[in-house]
């Protein structure tokens, strides 16, 4: 079974302008799609709405780093402080290249920092080739710390 | 050269020294006119001689420095008055001790009872000499002096003998008187006692610069000198030998008399003289005290106020009768009158000129109770009435007051400024806040609108005509234009923001790195890089290369429409020691008209179809010189090319 994307955006229309570029560049992969902090860290921890039917852990989790409730940061810290999340590829994609950002996404163990460009046939091209990267190149890190718990 | 009297003490017992030295060579070799001066005078005998030895150089050593030499002269001293009191013994028992003729035999007194024994005077004036000097040694001056002058007394007493030719005055017995010689050596001894120690016992009335110390200097060879001579002159006179003595005791009285009245008169002028001037001086230190602008108060050993002035009336709200015969403490605040008695009799045992109080506030308590902070210098004073201290007192109540006013503004400066530093470090976040803000969210619609946009002319290309897609792809490229400013404008906020870290940065090597870029992203582009080799600041290091790339961007950038073009980076000295930097290039150049503005922020002197760019660059380059402390400027002409300057101060070569 193709390992969905959880793609943690606020924005509906960044939502479906990165829907459309997967798509453009037929990445098949399903993409779960949480609104804010709150719903992410749910979706990985199975709790909240979640916790009668844990998911298994998905293969990328692209990260908005303004988000309402709980920020992209945070999100991120709790993962990486999760025996269960720690190892799970979090690309950071967001407006934003301010130093205080990308110093922290780093802090934080962030796999990537990619700044959304505004020219869409760029913003497609960065989905393309981090698409790529992260979901075919790349060896994922394996599950096991999942069924420890 | 003058002598100190301590060097002509040493000179006199040199003297002592050589003399009786002489006179033991003259018995040793039978050299009468060492001996006697003259044959059938009376001889200084060898025991004699040995006496003043003795007493020579123990008066040299006797103020020595080193304890030992003291100890020295005081056993020099003892021996020979052990010698005298010993010939004395002689006399007074009949004993013959052996120890007259112990060194040389004396033919010429071989027929008298006491062969080779010194006079019984001789004796008797070195028993007083010893004990002078043992009493010098001892530091007992005054008793030491009293015997030295009756030494000196005997010994003149002998030498007016020998000058009138009365041999009852050193003839004791026959054969046994005190020679000449002796007796000018005991006039010596004397003198060199005396001369010693010149600010002790009697001498001390002698050699000070009093008007006692000068009527003693000239009435003491006067009242010596005038009867001897005229005595003389009496005495061997031939016309007064025709005279009967009454007649010439007269004479001499009456001579006397004359030369001392002179004599006398000539000290009283000097001394009026001395007088006068003194109470001017007196007179000159009253009005110095009344003319000091600060308040004197002059105040005696036993703390009574002798002397103030007008000021010290002011400042203490007293009148001077009232102050004068006071004690000092009616000045001093009540909680202070006792350490100041205690303080005061400090001063006195070490009297030194200092500021009072060591460091502390001081007050004086007025007439009517009120306290007044004061400063008072102390000056120790000596005059003849003993010890006294001139205190000046200074008002410094201004002082305090401005002094407490400035610590009041100080700490109000102090508080101003944390208040505005904690405003500007609100600002700053809020600046920072704001940035972070619109980065994150001006952006995203920017980016909704070109996605869209894009959106709708792949998916409904059929349905829109030319116009509908060229209006949107304008829609796209001002969204990205937009976009761009954002960013511009987000680094240009950023460089005041950052913090500046200033490093040793090769100018030269940066710009060869840039030129390369630029000619690796542009390879068919002709344009020759002129760099001066070894360019070397202090300046933080991205910035300094965000300004470079700018400035060479825009070299680039404005030489794109010539075929060939140079861009020269180099370095000039101004006369004025200022160190200028610059980057020219012989491009599209500007019309110097519009150069104020050209560093200002998203301002362009062209349009963005003739050259890209947001209007931002300069005005970059202008805030990162600003924050080196530095600026920027140009000169240019339309396609004559431009010249960028910039300084960055504290760098020269």
């Amino acid at each position: 079974m193709e390992k969905v994307v959880l793609l943690v955006e606020d924005n509906l229309d960044d939502v479906d302008l990165t829907l459309r570029a997967f798509k453009k560049n037929n990445l098949l992969n399903d993409i779960v799609i949480a609104r804010d902090g709150v719903e992410a860290l749910d979706y990985l921890f199975g709790t909240g709405p979640h916790a009668t039917n844990p998911n298994p852990l998905p293969q990328l989790v692209l990260l908005d780093l303004k988000l309402p409730k709980v920020d992209g940061l945070e999100v991120l810290r709790r993962i990486r402080e999760d025996d269960r999340t720690r190892l799970l590829p979090v690309v950071v994609l967001t407006s934003s290249k301010e130093e205080q950002d990308l110093v922290q996404s780093y802090r934080l163990h962030a796999n990537s920092y990619i700044r959304k460009p505004v020219d869409f046939l760029r913003f497609s091209e960065a989905v393309r080739q981090l698409g790529f990267y992260w979901l075919i190149l790349n060896e994922a890190p394996p599950d096991a710390p999942r069924a420890e718990s | 050269m003058r002598l100190t009297h301590k060097q002509a003490a040493y000179v006199i017992s040199y003297g002592i020294v050589t003399i009786s030295a002489l006179v033991l060579l003259g018995w040793a070799f039978d050299i009468t006119l060492f001996k006697s001066l003259q044959s059938g005078l009376t001889s200084m005998k060898a025991n004699t001689a040995l006496t003043f030895l003795l007493f020579g150089f123990s008066l040299r050593f006797s103020d020595h420095l080193n304890s030992t030499y003291r100890r020295l002269a005081l056993l020099l001293a003892a021996v020979g008055l052990l010698i005298s009191l010993l010939t004395l013994f002689e006399y007074w028992f009949g004993w013959n001790l052996g120890i007259d003729e112990a060194l040389f035999a004396d033919p010429a007194t071989a027929v008298t009872h006491f062969p080779g024994r010194m006079s019984i005077a001789t004796a008797l004036c070195f028993v007083l000499a010893g004990i002078a000097l043992i009493l010098t040694i001892l530091r007992h001056h005054l008793a030491a002096h009293v015997a030295a002058v009756f030494v000196g007394f005997l010994g003149l007493l002998v030498l007016l003998g020998y000058l009138y030719n009365v041999s009852s005055l050193y003839q004791v017995f026959v054969f046994n008187s005190m020679a000449a010689h002796v007796a000018v050596a005991f006039g010596l001894f004397s003198l060199g006692i005396l001369h010693l120690h010149p600010h002790a016992g009697l001498s001390a009335l002698i050699f000070n610069d009093t008007a006692g110390g000068l009527l003693v200097r000239r009435l003491i060879p006067a009242v010596i000198l005038t009867p001897i001579v005229l005595g003389g002159l009496v005495v061997f006179s031939p016309q007064t030998a025709a005279f009967d003595s009454k007649f010439n005791i007269s004479l001499l009285v009456l001579s006397n008399v004359a030369v001392l009245f002179l004599v006398l008169l000539w000290s009283a002028s000097s001394l009026q003289a001395l007088d006068l001037d003194r109470r001017q001086s007196n007179q000159q230190f009253r009005l110095a005290v009344e003319a000091s602008p600060g308040a004197i108060i002059l105040v005696n050993q036993a703390g009574k106020i002798t002397l103030v002035n007008a000021q010290a009336e002011t400042l203490f709200g007293y009148t001077r009768a009232e102050l004068l015969g006071q004690t000092v403490e009616m000045l001093v605040p009540e909680q202070f009158t006792g350490p100041h008695v205690h303080d005061r009799t400090g001063f006195f045992a070490a009297p030194t000129a200092r500021p009072m109080g060591g460091g502390r506030d001081l007050f004086g308590r007025r007439k009517d109770g009120r306290q007044v902070p004061v400063e008072i210098g102390l000056n120790p004073i000596q005059t003849n009435e003993g010890q006294f201290v001139l205190a000046s007192i200074i008002d410094i109540t201004e002082r305090k007051q401005a002094e407490a006013e400035i610590h009041t503004m100080n700490r109000e400066l102090e508080l101003r400024v944390a208040e505005r530093t904690a405003q500007l470090q609100a600002a700053n976040r809020e600046l920072e806040a704001f940035a972070y803000s619109v980065s994150h969210d001006l952006r995203a619609p920017l980016r909704s609108i070109d996605g869209f946009s894009l959106a709708l002319l792949e998916d409904y290309a059929d349905s829109l005509n030319d116009e509908a897609q060229n209006y949107l792809l304008r829609v796209r490229a001002a969204s990205q234009r937009m976009a761009q400013l954002i960013d511009d404008l987000l680094s240009l906020s950023r460089l005041t923001r950052s913090e500046l870290r200033p490093v040793s940065v090769n100018l030269s090597e940066m710009v060869e790195s840039i030129a390369e870029e630029l000619q690796q992203a542009e390879p068919t582009r002709n344009v020759t890089f002129v760099i001066a080799p070894g360019v070397m600041v202090r300046a933080d290091v991205s910035l300094l290369r965000a300004a470079l790339e700018n400035l060479l961007n825009n070299a680039w950038k404005f030489t794109a429409t010539h075929a060939s073009a140079t861009i020269e980076f180099g370095v000039e000295k101004r006369p004025s020691n200022e160190t200028i930097y610059f980057v020219r290039d012989d491009g599209a150049g500007f019309d110097m008209a519009y150069v104020d503005k050209l560093f200002g922020a998203f301002q362009r002197l062209h349009t963005t179809a003739e050259f890209s760019g947001t209007g931002i660059g300069l005005a970059t380059v202008q805030r990162i010189m600003h924050r080196h402390g530095g600026h920027a400027w140009a000169e240019g002409a339309v396609e004559q090319g431009a010249t960028f300057y910039f300084t960055l101060p504290g760098n020269g070569r």
